[in-house]
């Protein structure tokens, strides 16, 4: 706090016992502290002047003690303190002195740097989330010759069958991999054709696995999983394609292995950011996560067109893939929009209607008989 | 005018002023130091900070970190007079600004590195992982040199200000040495490593000119260390004697291990219990060896001629520690119960699923089992976040925080403190910005 010029001390002279320091040794002596009109007189015990404090220089610290004794800062150079035990002192002070306010000090050197450090730190950290990350993931990604990603793939698929299937123990299926031959007389070259059609350069390999949930994933290597309850509760050999079509936009991308590389740089520099670089605490968890969504979103709807592209050349309908994000919109309905920010997928009506709006295609995915077939793959 | 030289808390003071004893054997009857902070505006603190930080995603740390270290300073006392923090936040966050421009052009550097090995060599990238680890190794510890550096020179007593000499990279380096040599040992060796690294920092830090010395050795904290590593390894070992002793051979299938069913429940609730206990009781143990290390550190501390003693009851702080333990987990279990007695219906399906699950695990994965289980997931979740947010701001600064600083102020005795009186100020100009690679790193764990 300043005094400023026009405090007025009131008769008798407003004074104070407390304990005054010189900043140049340790020693404190026992002194009173008079407030005049230009600053602070500070006496010893018979009277003999101390110190004068000049009224511009004088800061309140702290108030120490439990807050019953005030702190007071002054001196020529700052470093003088003088403590008063009359917690009565600062109401007296504030009375007399309305212009006082707490002032932390000088910080004139200190707000010089503060805007060159922070630009500084902004271009650095935006520069590197927003464009060293997804531009070296990419150059990354591009990297990586095919045949590495494809054994990768092959590695992966095997380990996570492998799990899901000790999770397993029914009797009548001896793994969790549906092997009927309808896989690979129906399933296989409809993904053929999608792949050719897409203008993929490898060609994916799809695995059909029984699992009580609806859902297909590409993992990185052009492999594709689909789950025996999504060709259960897929309306049509359309969809299916639509959902196949889209799987093979990730491949094609090589978001998996985007993804993979992205998490790695992410963590640290978002830990930073927030002060968290363990990851443990809420913040950095919540921003890691809507970073990654931002990015997971992006990926989503250019699977999407490439899934519009390869039915659009195969000849295959697109709206029945439109009537799944109509369904899926339907159930998960307002949970989506409230957490818009955090989901890895863009609103599912957002979905379909990209979809509707560039689908030309007027064909089918396959023969109703052959669908039959498919349909009971997982028994 | 007459002059009170005592006031009702004012310490006491020598004819000429002074608050010095002026022998070994005069020991002021008042406690030296002093702890005057109170509940109630710590809570207050405790909370505006949280809601603060909580609005600027984590950036206001600095202030926060701040504000509480001068409320902690200004209300901490000795003889007599309370310390002071000059500190600044813009100084934490300037060096914070600082540590992110040279810590983001580092790290983007290792990780292409990183990444590029992972894809080409990855026994290489393996390599990589261990570099980073002990990048670290050294970084930590120097970032916590000059964390202390930056509160010491931030710190002043009688209008003296504290310092620290001494290098860095010198303590980092010892940090590491020590350290490899501690896990060596399997952690038997920790008394001596920390006491050298004590020894190090006391014998640098300065009051003013004068300098702190300390002839801390580690072998007088062994034999109170060594309940501890034992501790480390034998819960660990209970409860893996516990689990192989379940799955010990089922005679009918023939299989070496199989964990039937009916064993599995009982298998885990033991090794939950064991792990709780073996938990507890590490820290309790932990909890000895530190108030004992406090103890020897105070002991062979000398400033200029001064002497220092300090106690800790282990018993009461224990008490103390488990009392808010206990706390937290009532609340946590009062607001799970109030929460999930909303959930009949979840819990029932949850409870079937969970039965036949032990057939097939994989029907956990359904989606109608992730229908019901997902609310009960959250409330148990909500639960514990409001526990450990109670817990952080209410419980633990009400029940143990304060009591704790006043007990350990109160242990302390300052013998020929006469020196004391006689501190003279250095000359020295201190650096305006904050130590940044501490506060970036977000190495102050404590909260202090």
């Amino acid at each position: 706090m300043r005094w400023t010029s026009n405090c007025r001390p009131s008769e008798p002279m407003t004074s104070a016992a407390g304990r005054y320091h010189d900043g140049r040794v340790a020693t404190g002596r026992a002194v009173i502290a008079t407030l005049e009109s230009d600053g602070v007189a500070i006496a010893d015990a018979a009277g003999g002047a101390v110190a004068f404090w000049s009224a511009a220089g004088i800061r309140l610290l702290d108030r120490p003690s439990g807050g019953r004794a005030l702190r007071l800062a002054g001196g020529a150079d700052g470093h003088e303190r003088l403590t008063l035990d009359d917690d009565g002192a600062l109401a007296e002070l504030r009375r007399l002195c309305p212009g006082l306010k707490r002032a932390p000090g000088d910080g004139r050197a200190m707000r010089r740097l503060l805007l060159p450090l922070l630009a500084a730190a902004l271009l650095v950290t935006g520069t590197i989330v927003f464009l060293a990350l997804p531009w070296g993931t990419r150059i990354v990604v591009t990297l990586v010759p095919w045949q590495a990603e494809l054994r990768m793939g092959t590695a992966l698929r095997d380990a996570l069958i492998a799990q899901l299937a000790a999770m397993t123990r029914r009797p009548e299926l001896p793994g969790i991999v549906c092997a009927d031959p309808a896989v690979d007389d129906v399933l296989a070259p409809l993904v053929a054709r999608l792949a050719t059609a897409g203008g993929l350069p490898a060609m994916p390999q799809v695995t059909v696995v029984a699992l009580p949930f609806a859902n297909a994933f590409a993992l990185p290597g052009a492999q594709v999983l689909v789950t025996g309850q999504l060709l259960r509760e897929a309306a049509g050999p359309d969809e299916l394609a639509g959902v196949l079509a889209h799987e093979l936009g990730h491949v094609a991308a090589r978001h998996g292995l985007q993804r993979l590389v992205r998490s790695a740089g992410f963590g640290i520099v978002v830990g930073l950011l927030v002060g968290d670089p363990v990851g443990i605490g809420f913040s950095a968890a919540a921003a890691h996560t809507l970073l990654e969504g931002a990015f997971s979103r992006e990926d989503e709807l250019a699977a999407d067109r490439f899934a519009v592209e390869a039915l659009n050349r195969a000849d295959i309908e697109g709206a029945p893939l439109a009537t799944f994000f109509d369904r899926v919109a339907a159930r998960t309905g307002a949970a989506e929009s409230a957490f818009a920010l955090f989901l890895t997928h863009p609103p599912s009506a957002e979905r379909a209607t990209l979809i509707r709006a560039h689908a030309t295609g007027r064909g089918n995915a396959m023969p109703p008989e052959d669908w039959r077939r498919l349909v009971a793959v997982c028994g | 005018m007459a002059l009170p030289l005592a006031g009702p808390h004012r310490y006491p003071h020598n004819e000429d002023g002074t608050t010095g004893d002026r022998g070994v054997s005069e020991i002021a009857t008042e406690p030296p130091a002093r702890f005057s902070g109170r509940t109630g505006p710590y809570l207050g603190l405790l909370a505006v900070n949280f809601l603060l930080n909580l609005v600027t995603f984590g950036f206001y740390r600095f202030w926060a970190r701040t504000r509480l270290r001068r409320f902690l300073w200004s209300q901490t006392s000795v003889l007599g007079d309370a310390l002071e923090y000059r500190g600044r936040g813009l100084e934490l966050f300037l060096g914070f600004l600082l540590a992110m421009v040279i810590l983001g052009l580092v790290s983007g550097a290792i990780g292409i590195v990183q990444l590029t090995l992972a894809i080409y060599w990855p026994v290489g990238s393996q390599a990589a992982g261990l570099l980073n680890v002990l990048m670290l190794a050294i970084l930590i510890p120097f970032a916590r040199y000059r964390a202390r550096r930056y509160r010491l020179i931030r710190t002043a007593w009688r209008g003296i200000r504290g310092g620290q000499d001494g290098s860095g990279w010198h303590y980092a380096l010892r940090s590491f040495g020590w350290g490899f040599v501690t896990i060596v040992s399997l952690g038997l060796a920790r008394p001596w490593a920390d006491m050298a690294l004590t020894r190090y920092r006391m014998n640098h830090t300065l009051v003013g000119r004068q300098r702190f010395t300390s002839t801390a050795r580690g072998g007088a904290l062994f034999w109170t260390w060594l309940p501890v590593p034992l501790m480390t390894i034998a819960v660990p070992a209970s409860i893996g004697f516990v689990v192989m002793t379940a799955m010990w051979g089922d005679p009918d299938t023939g299989l070496p291990f199989e964990m039937t069913a009916e064993a599995l429940v009982p298998t885990i609730a033991i090794a939950l219990a064991l792990l709780a206990a073996g938990t507890v009781g590490w820290v309790l143990l932990n909890l000895r060896y530190l108030c004992r290390r406090w103890t020897h550190i105070a002991a062979t501390a000398r400033l200029v001629h001064t002497l220092f003693s300090a106690r800790l009851s282990v018993g009461r702080i224990a008490g103390r520690w488990l009392l808010a333990l206990f706390a937290s987990l009532a609340v946590f279990v009062l607001v799970l119960a109030a929460m999930l007695a909303t959930s009949g219906n979840e819990i029932v399906v949850v409870r079937e699923y969970l039965r036949f699950a032990q057939d097939g695990p994989d029907i956990l994965l359904s989606d109608t089992f992730e229908r019901f289980a997902m609310p009960l997931a959250l409330k148990a979740g909500g639960a514990l976040a409001i526990a450990w947010l109670a817990g952080r701001l209410l419980i633990w600064p009400a029940v143990f925080d304060i009591w704790f600083m006043r007990h350990l102020c109160a242990g302390i005795a300052i013998a020929d403190s006469a020196a004391l009186d006689r501190l003279v100020e250095s000359e020295r100009t201190d650096p305006r910005t904050g130590e940044g690679l501490a506060d970036a790193l977000d190495l102050e764990l404590s909260p202090f």
